[in-house]
């Protein structure tokens, strides 16, 4: 079974359903018996779907005519 | 001018399996349709513009970037020969375009190339065990919360903040952020993991559960 910090370098893995049947069985063994790691992949998963669902940082407006008038200034 | 490196010709089979939906509109910018172009940057502004933002964590020279990006695209978009997506390709000079901005403001910054450049990672443990006290979909419903978590991104250091810019909000898998930034596998992973819990870490005292007697959550 994982200790704390071995779960931590499966977390990616894991969060990201990657991790191989054998990590991923030792590493839901650990957190059975570990409520501070099941915050933390919990928590850990609620910041992915956050940041994907916030779909923060878009494009200025007028940057994509910005750059179109640079290009047909400049030509090939 | 820095571009990704010389593609490799890909063994046919491979190159039959890779599809890339911009293909139609490469080739007819190859051949100078600038319609086309226009087509690829509205397509992809948003991913360039976020790599940047990512690397040099600053609006302006972000702005600047993305039309740097797109004018050497441009220019040099005969030259893409189709060994990789051309999205793969384009984002590749949007990194190096942030990270010539690193290299320039070396020693005005706080944010410099040498950190990104650093293979060493220290361990980061998480310190907040606190459960969250609504679901994510309740949390991004919130303009304020997306505000917070814009901050917090922000607030990252540039090698953790473009991973997650590029994995958790643009989507792209491990390898195509890897391949994006010039990073092995391996590194990109470690970066990411560092990235995803010190944005956990930042998130946590606005939406962990209060203990009684404690103030109202976010």
């Amino acid at each position: 079974m994982f200790s704390c910090e071995e779960l931590l370098d499966h977390l990616n893995d894991y969060l990201d359903d990657r991790a191989a049947a054998d990590v991923r069985r030792q590493l839901e063994a650990h957190l059975g018996g570990c409520p501070e790691c099941v915050v933390v992949l919990d928590t850990t998963s609620a910041t992915i779907k956050m940041v994907s669902g916030c779909r923060s940082f878009e494009l200025p407006a007028q940057l994509s005519a910005k750059i179109m008038a640079k290009i047909r200034a400049q030509g090939r | 001018m820095e571009l990704p490196p010389t593609e490799a010709a890909p063994v046919p089979a491979e190159a039959a399996l890779r599809r890339d939906d911009d293909a139609e509109l490469v080739a007819r910018a190859q051949s100078g349709d600038i319609e086309a172009f226009e087509a690829l940057v509205v397509r992809h502004a948003r991913r360039v513009y976020r790599v940047l933002l990512g690397i040099t964590g600053n609006h302006a020279d972000s702005e600047d970037g993305v039309q740097n990006t797109f004018l050497k695209a441009y220019q040099h978009v005969r030259e893409f020969a189709g060994a990789s997506k051309f999205s793969s390709w384009l984002t590749r000079i949007a990194a190096n375009e942030g990270l010539e901005t690193l290299r320039r403001r070396r020693t005005r910054r706080r944010e410099s190339l040498d950190d990104w450049l650093a293979e060493h990672e220290e361990s980061f443990l998480p310190r907040n065990h606190r459960p969250w006290q609504k679901n994510p979909e309740q949390l991004v419903a919130d303009v304020q919360v997306r505000e917070l978590v814009e901050k917090e991104i922000m607030k990252l250091p540039a090698k953790y903040r473009v991973a997650v810019m590029l994995r958790d909000l643009e989507q792209l898998s491990t390898e195509e952020a890897a391949t994006a930034l010039g990073l092995n596998e391996a590194t990109l992973k470690t970066r990411l993991l560092r990235g995803r819990l010190m944005l956990r870490e930042a998130l946590a005292p606005h939406f962990g559960r209060r203990r009684r007697g404690e103030g109202r959550d976010v």
